[in-house]
């Protein structure tokens, strides 16, 4: 039953990742996005110190006008909950149980 | 801003992202409860073993140090860094928080009987898995569950007041022996999420505590040696100099989190309190001897 199940989240996460980029398609959708990765990323426990901080500082940036700011920070958070993200997905099937701690 | 308009011609409203994002998400959180619930479907015995395996690493890896040692953490194995701590433990800091811990006490003696019939000297028992609440019980939980059914406000977990009580009925468990069971497969759920916590790397630095308190213990990191893991629980709540007042193991963990930049949980969350029940039963055997002192 694992298998299957591990088998079916690694499915959903490639078909997310390889059709998640066409939503990137303004502002708003990559603030969706992230937030949503961000959730995604809460959930499984694996959320990175300072990317909601980051987030926060892009909207900052946004609502004061310096768009070229306020992208950069986005980019920043977006960049770290993918990276995050993909980090704790990977704790599933990639834990760090050491030789001596093997049944 | 290049990024984020590539495919400017294949835009969608904001509505099928949401749902398409909701959809995604319910189906990992489904993911997620069955692989906990795969992992839970393990035999109990084999799985505490560990107990076995991690006390047996660290007698390896350390020879010199005789078992009960490891309560004293880092101190255990930095000669220089515990000279100091012996100088501090002369007229140790935690002292005046367990005189109020008593008062605090005696305050409430008869609701915290109720709930604690053995008396204040239970620090040992904890953490524990209480059937009804299907959850991991710690000693700070225990005590808030306690006044709130008495109709007693709630203690703030990082608080001094809460700490000063705990660090009481701590030095009354002085020299009692650990002793955590795992009574069944829902507290093995709870244990083994614990474990996994403790194995899995996080935060930008890309650390597991594994890491650190495991492969690295004994080792220097700036200007600290890295302690081990075994022992890690036994003498709580602390007194940080660093801190400088008495602070709870869960404030450890949301540091621990933080300096590998990985975000915290909140103090007692069901993160935390299975961790700590994963960390508290690797030490059973060992004597609690909290509050303690600390750098
Ligand atoms: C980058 C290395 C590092 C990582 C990763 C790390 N710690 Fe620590 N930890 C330290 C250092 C340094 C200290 C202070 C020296 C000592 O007591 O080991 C410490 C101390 C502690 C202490 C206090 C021990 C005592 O006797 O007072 C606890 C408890 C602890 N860590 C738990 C954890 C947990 C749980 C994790 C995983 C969430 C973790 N640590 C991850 C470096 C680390």
């Amino acid at each position: 039953m694992c298998v299957i199940f591990r088998i079916f989240v690694i499915f959903f996460i490639y078909i997310f990742l390889s059709i998640s980029h066409i939503f990137a398609s303004d502002w708003q959708t990559a603030i969706a996005e992230t937030e949503a990765l961000i959730t995604q990323t809460k959930t499984a426990g694996g959320l990175w110190r300072d990317t909601e901080k980051l987030l926060a500082q892009a909207k900052e940036f946004q609502s004061n006008g310096n768009q070229q700011e306020a992208y950069t920070f986005l980019h920043k958070a977006k960049q770290q909950a993918e990276l995050a993200h993909q980090q704790a997905t990977k704790q599933l099937d990639n834990l760090l149980i050491p030789y001596y701690l093997k049944h | 801003m290049e990024i984020f308009v590539r495919h400017a011609t294949l835009r969608l409203p904001s509505v099928v992202v949401a749902v398409s994002i909701k959809t995604f998400s319910a189906l990992l959180i489904a993911a997620w409860v069955i692989q906990a619930a795969c992992l839970a479907d393990t035999n109990i015995p084999e799985n505490l073993a560990d107990l076995e395996k991690i006390q047996q690493y660290f007698e390896d890896r350390f020879p010199d140090v005789p078992k009960h040692e490891f309560a004293n953490g880092v101190y255990a194995l930095d000669s220089v860094a515990r000279d100091n701590w012996e100088a501090l433990e002369e007229f140790p800091p935690y002292e005046i928080y367990i005189d109020s811990g008593e008062t605090l006490w005696n305050q409430h003696q008869k609701q915290y009987l109720e709930c604690f019939p053995d008396g204040p000297g239970i620090k040992h028992r904890y953490p524990r898995w209480d059937e009804q609440l299907g959850t991991v019980i710690t000693l700070a939980y225990a005590i808030n569950l306690c006044r709130e059914k008495h109709n007693l406000a709630t203690y703030d977990y990082m608080g001094e007041t809460l700490n000063s009580l705990i660090a009481y009925m701590a030095y009354l468990s002085r020299d009692k022996i650990i002793n955590i069971t795992v009574p069944n497969k829902q507290a093995l759920g709870a244990y083994l999420d614990g474990k996994r916590f403790y194995f899995s790397r996080r935060g930008q630095l890309n650390f597991a505590c594994y890491h650190c308190h495991f492969e690295n213990a004994g080792k220097r990191l700036r200007t600290e040696t890295l302690g081990p893991a075994l022992g890690q629980t036994t003498g709580w709540p602390t007194y940080r100099n660093k801190w400088g007042y008495l602070g709870p193991l869960h404030k450890r963990y949301i540091g621990c989190n933080q300096q590998v930049r990985a975000a915290p949980f909140a103090p007692q969350s069901e993160e935390y309190r299975n961790l700590e029940y994963f960390h508290t039963h690797m030490n059973n055997g060992l004597p609690i001897n909290g509050p303690s002192v600390r750098r």
